[in-house]
């Protein structure tokens, strides 16, 4: 890397500590456009294509905090999937795995997929059912998050203590069960963010400026 | 040898003993590193410990991954960089699937992904990754887990120090560790059930060091923020006359609160525990509303759901099953509970 593109290297992130709430979420063109002069920075940048379209255009400022209410409606208009007989023990089957992965679509939605593979073992395993969609109104503003990192099940003893559930409940409990591991991601983040929260009360310290705040 | 032994002379039993006693350290004592005691062992574990968390905020590489659970294998990109003594930046880049990135600038983390909408937090890790405890130092959890430093193997085709991660107790799962002897950095890592089952690993396939700071990393001061997520506006107390009572020593409350889980909207109280290392959540709801049969997984996320008393309790964490049914078992009325 050549010196001139450290210090603009340096410079862009310069930028954004000094970043402020007025100018939230505009990129610095100055330096922008100077780096992307530098034909060897803009092959680097290129070979991971580094800042995928969705960190460039989707988010602006104008964006709902509301991404529950987004998401609810994303799913509500979302096909349901035909429920595929998936049983533990059929888990390695090629065929199968590929059904309940079709099953895990929609829902990966707003989901880690991890937790909704474990419940396509437990649930479904009725053939021919029609899943009924059933998403409620959002009345409390509860957090949607999509945490980063696939998380997956699959080699696990499935305990049914209890006779297999009806038809009718499969699609209900998949929804519900489902809503637990989310929930616990979710929370899990948040009360990360309470820690750092609690500490800054506690250190009163200020290190900066935060855009978003 | 024993009746060997029987026969000898004191000075032979002696020796004998010191034998048998250096056959007995062996193998706790790791293959490479034969004249350590489990003591030094544990000393030089949180020794390499500590290093890694170190070099996990300051090191400069570019590295590539794997991320497996069960059968699925997901593959990453990892850019780090320090950028000043408060700040290091971070981009993790999902290669298979949705293209979900996960970008941190010191204590401000940013998740984008085209499928579940966009967010940020204010935390200095990156969640669903590696834990948060690998961060910081070893003391912070050592009271109910152990490090061991032992022996070493080729790991990314670099000399590694192995660590076991154990739990005092049989109640939590443990963590494998390989750590680079020249920088600290952590290349493998695998989570498994104490009975020795790996549920969750972690691989780095390649990784290149910098001097400075990747220059990759550089473009991230002009991409846009997405907006930051905050708690619902008040926390409603827990409701319900059942609650948690017995978790494995180590677990403290961090959240506690009734609210309606998002995806089904029921009524549910919610308490989070965490021994430092290990989350669990619990959650409970009326059982006639919920109406789930009794049911377990284990897995690098397990949970079960049981009754207790009309109620529906369901546990989540990254927990042996065992652990999960016993922290139900454990519950009591507030009515019973010494305070509420």
């Amino acid at each position: 890397m050549s010196d001139c593109l450290k210090q603009n290297a340096s410079a862009l992130l310069d930028s954004h500590f000094e970043d402020t709430d007025a100018d939230a979420g505009q990129p610095f063109n100055a330096d922008l456009s100077a780096l992307l002069d530098d034909e060897q920075a803009r092959a680097v940048w290129q070979r991971y294509a580094l800042v995928g379209q969705i960190m460039r255009r989707e988010v602006s400022a104008a964006q709902s905090l509301d991404i529950s209410a987004q998401v609810a409606a994303q799913i509500a208009q979302e096909p349901q999937v035909t429920a595929q007989v998936v049983t533990p023990l059929m888990q390695s089957g090629g065929a199968l795995t590929r059904a309940a992965s079709r099953w895990l679509k929609p829902a990966g939605s707003i989901a880690i997929a991890a937790s909704v593979a474990i419940v396509a073992v437990l649930s479904v395993q009725q053939p021919g059912l029609e899943v009924m969609p059933n998403t409620p109104a959002v009345t409390t503003p509860t957090l949607v998050t999509n945490p980063f990192g696939g998380r997956n099940p699959v080699s696990f003893n499935t305990v049914m203590e209890a006779p297999a559930p009806t038809q009718a409940e499969i699609a209900q409990q998949r929804q519900l069960l489902q809503s637990y591991l989310l929930d616990h991601q979710r929370q899990l983040q948040l009360s990360l963010q309470a820690e750092m929260e609690q500490q800054e009360h506690a250190n009163e310290v200020e290190p900066i400026d935060h855009p978003h705040d | 040898m024993q009746t060997r032994l029987s026969q000898s002379t004191t000075h032979m039993i002696r020796t004998f003993t010191a034998v048998v006693l250096c056959l007995l350290f062996l193998p706790v004592s790791g293959t490479a590193h034969s004249e350590t005691s489990p003591d030094q062992a544990a000393n030089l574990g949180e020794v390499w410990f500590d290093r890694m968390a170190l070099a996990l905020r300051q090191l400069n590489f570019e590295a590539t991954l794997v991320q497996s659970q069960g059968q699925r294998i997901q593959p990453l990109v990892w850019f780090h960089g320090r950028y000043d003594h408060e700040t290091d930046l971070e981009l993790l880049i999902h290669l298979n699937g949705a293209d979900s990135r996960a970008l941190r600038i010191g204590d401000q983390t940013y998740y984008y992904s085209p499928v579940g909408g966009s967010y940020s937090l204010q935390t200095n890790v990156t969640a669903g990754f590696i834990p948060p405890a690998f961060y910081e130092p070893f003391a912070q959890i050592s009271q109910h887990y152990q490090v061991i430093a032992s022996g070493g193997m080729r790991v990314t085709g670099r000399p590694a120090q192995y660590l076991r991660l154990v739990s005092r107790d049989e109640y939590r799962y443990h963590y494998d560790l390989w750590i680079d002897r020249e920088s600290a950095m952590l290349l493998k890592l695998q989570m498994m059930t104490p009975q020795g089952e790996v549920l969750e690993q972690l691989q780095l396939t390649s990784i290149l060091f910098t001097e400075q700071i990747p220059a990759q990393l550089t473009e991230v001061g002009a991409i846009q923020r997405p907006p930051r997520l905050y708690e619902a506006a008040q926390l409603e107390a827990p409701r319900f006359n059942l609650r948690p009572n017995w978790l494995p020593e180590g677990f403290e409350l961090r959240r506690a609160q009734h609210r309606r889980l998002y995806d089904t909207q029921l009524p549910t109280d919610h308490y989070l525990f965490s021994d430092g290392l290990t989350e669990v959540s619990i959650y409970i709801g009326e059982q006639q509303q919920q109406g789930l049969p009794e049911l377990a997984f284990q897995g690098a996320e397990s949970l079960i759901n049981t009754a207790i008393d009309g109620y529906a309790v369901t546990v989540v964490g990254k927990l042996p099953v065992v652990t999960l049914h016993q922290i139900a078992a454990g519950m009591v009325m507030n009515s019973q509970g010494a305070t509420q």
